[in-house]
């Protein structure tokens, strides 16, 4: 009984003291999830963090990533149970007041492609949509694709969303819908590559696929111009495609040592590489 | 040792203590909506728009009750069919086939939503030649799969049970096997085929992952062949972007209440039948 309470209180002091912390915890956008992956896994080939500076314990690099959207970023920070929140989308002057001592830091841009399959009967006319005929197919007043054009099918328009209240439809919804609701038929995809998957998978659906999974999926999917602009690295950069977002980490507070070497790789020219392997547009 | 017995009772003690605190945290967080929102209204109303304060989860609850009841409705008759072939039919071998029926549970959820995307919904849009694949009665098949494991367990143990109990006396009056199974195990076995129900009934409405992949997720009066959203699927899609304490949130909270009180009420209203016909 003795030896069973002295090992007891040993186990509860060792949780006492200043404890290294050798896990970073991501969480936040599908968008950024698999970008933060990648940059993790080139500092993990280190093994310990000792390896890389000198005076920090031979401890190993852990780095969680845990997706749910970029809301939940915000939230984790909010809440503190995250170090970094990752959003893809402009965090809101109320949100900023929210997080104690805000820090923000800018790994590049994505921009949301109108995408529709190969095989989408839009293409047979043109690769060109407006705003107005987003508007129009977004909210349900053209149903089936020979309104859009009479020659086109007969066919249901199936369009594919994000969640409504989350970061990537938020942009859409500021920047082409403006007051107009989405309908209610839409496909909600839980995460940008389920949306990317329904596109390539279904010739009758169009739906906004993030430029970097546009990228990596050249030839499945079929990003249209909007406007007539050409959804390409130099127009969203120079804003003519201006359906786009920045690709945020977010923090609170000031970053331990660890946090600090992992933010200096994410915006070394090795991680703005990653970035753009990835199809998004590194750098401020 | 009185050691071990404080140990036992202790730990007995956080258990029950942390099932309270969910219980009672779920009641409090989910009745918090209804202070300036009406119940009615709640219930009854067909449009969730949480940003304009305009919350009403019935296409919800009927895409949940849909599902579920299509996942029990299938997912039964197999249970009952594969747990007398395992008792009468199939003798040796019995425990290999459990095992492989309970490692169904362990398979992630993520992985049948993968196959059911791939299976169910392409199939659909194939060979049914719909424009888009998710479908109510796609989740239902899907989660019938799922659900298998729950209700054969629970029907396999009460059918082998029930024939140990009569084997003897079944066969020293000379029937028939299959008047055996018909007439004696059948009947008798039907509190555990209702457990099994509602085991599988809970666990096919609180299933979110694989359903939200291929159920559209679309916030509309739901019917067999269309798209629908569960309550468990809207919870899991809309609490990251909630802000805490806000009315969307504190509308999903009511959304995840009812969601208990649906699988609650089911589980009465089967108990009750049962008292009724006084088979238990």
């Amino acid at each position: 009984m003795k030896k069973i309470m002295i090992g007891l209180t040993l186990l509860l002091l060792m949780g006492c003291g200043k404890e290294f912390k050798n896990d970073i915890n991501f969480t936040g956008s599908s968008t950024l999830a698999p970008v933060i992956n990648k940059i993790g896994e080139e500092l993990s080939q280190n093994k310990t963090w000792d390896k890389i500076k000198k005076d920090l314990p031979k401890k190993n690099i852990e780095l969680n990533v845990t997706s749910g959207g970029s809301g939940l970023g915000v939230k984790s920070l909010i809440e503190g149970t995250s170090d970094f929140g990752m959003v893809s989308r402009e965090v809101s002057e109320s949100e900023k007041n929210k997080i104690k001592d805000y820090k923000e830091f800018k790994l590049g841009t994505d921009a949301l492609t109108i995408s529709v399959n190969p095989q989408s009967p839009i293409l047979s006319l043109t690769d060109d949509i407006s705003y107005e005929q987003l508007r129009n197919i977004f909210s349900g007043n053209y149903k089936y694709w020979d309104d859009l054009d009479s020659s086109l099918e007969h066919k249901e328009i199936i369009v594919v969303t994000r969640d409504l209240s989350g970061g990537a439809h938020k942009v859409f919804q500021k920047i082409v819908m403006g007051d107009e609701d989405v309908k209610d038929d839409v496909i909600q995809a839980p995460s940008m590559g389920a949306l990317t998957q329904k596109i390539i998978t279904n010739k009758y659906t169009i739906g906004y696929v993030s430029f970097g999974l546009a990228n990596q999926n050249k030839g499945k999917v079929v990003p249209l111009k909007v406007n007539g602009v050409v959804p390409t690295k130099e127009n969203i950069i120079n804003g003519s495609y201006n359906i786009s977002r920045p690709l945020l980490l977010i923090a609170s507070g000031n970053l331990s040592d660890t946090e600090t070497i992992f933010l200096n790789l994410a915006t070394s020219n090795n991680g703005l590489k990653i970035v753009e392997n990835l199809g998004f547009i590194p750098g401020k | 040792m009185k050691f071990i017995k404080w140990t036992i009772y202790f730990f007995t003690g956080i258990s029950f203590i942390i099932l309270l605190f969910i219980v009672l945290d779920t009641f409090m967080e989910g009745t918090k909506l209804f202070r300036y929102y009406s119940i009615h209204d709640f219930i009854l109303g067909e449009k969730w728009h949480p940003l304009k304060n305009i919350v009403g989860i019935l296409p919800f609850i009927l895409s949940t009750l849909y599902t579920g009841f299509i996942a029990v409705l299938i997912s039964l008759p197999i249970s009952v069919f594969v747990s007398i072939a395992l008792v009468f039919y199939v003798k040796y071998n019995n425990k290999l086939m459990m095992t492989v029926f309970r490692t169904m549970t362990g398979i992630p959820s993520v992985i049948y939503g993968l196959i059911g995307f791939a299976i169910i919904v392409q199939g659909f849009e194939k060979k049914l030649n719909m424009t888009s694949g998710e479908t109510i009665i796609g989740g239902g098949i899907l989660l019938s799969i799922m659900v298998i494991p729950y209700s054969l367990s629970a029907i396999f143990e009460t059918i082998r049970k029930l024939d140990k109990k009569y084997i003897e006396i079944s066969k020293s009056m000379g029937v028939s096997k299959e008047y055996y199974i018909c007439k004696l195990i059948l009947p008798k076995s039907i509190y555990g085929i209702i457990s099994g129900m509602i085991l599988s009934f809970g666990r096919a409405v609180g299933e979110t992952m694989a359903v939200i992949m291929l159920i559209g997720n679309s916030k509309i009066m739901p019917s067999l062949f269309s798209k629908g959203e569960t309550l468990s699927g809207l919870i899991a899609l809309e609490m990251g972007s909630a802000e805490i304490e806000s009315f969307h949130y504190y509308a999903l909270s009511s959304a995840g209440f009812f969601l208990i009180i649906i699988l609650i009420s089911i589980g009465f209203l089967f108990e009750y039948f049962l008292k009724r016909n006084q088979v238990v």
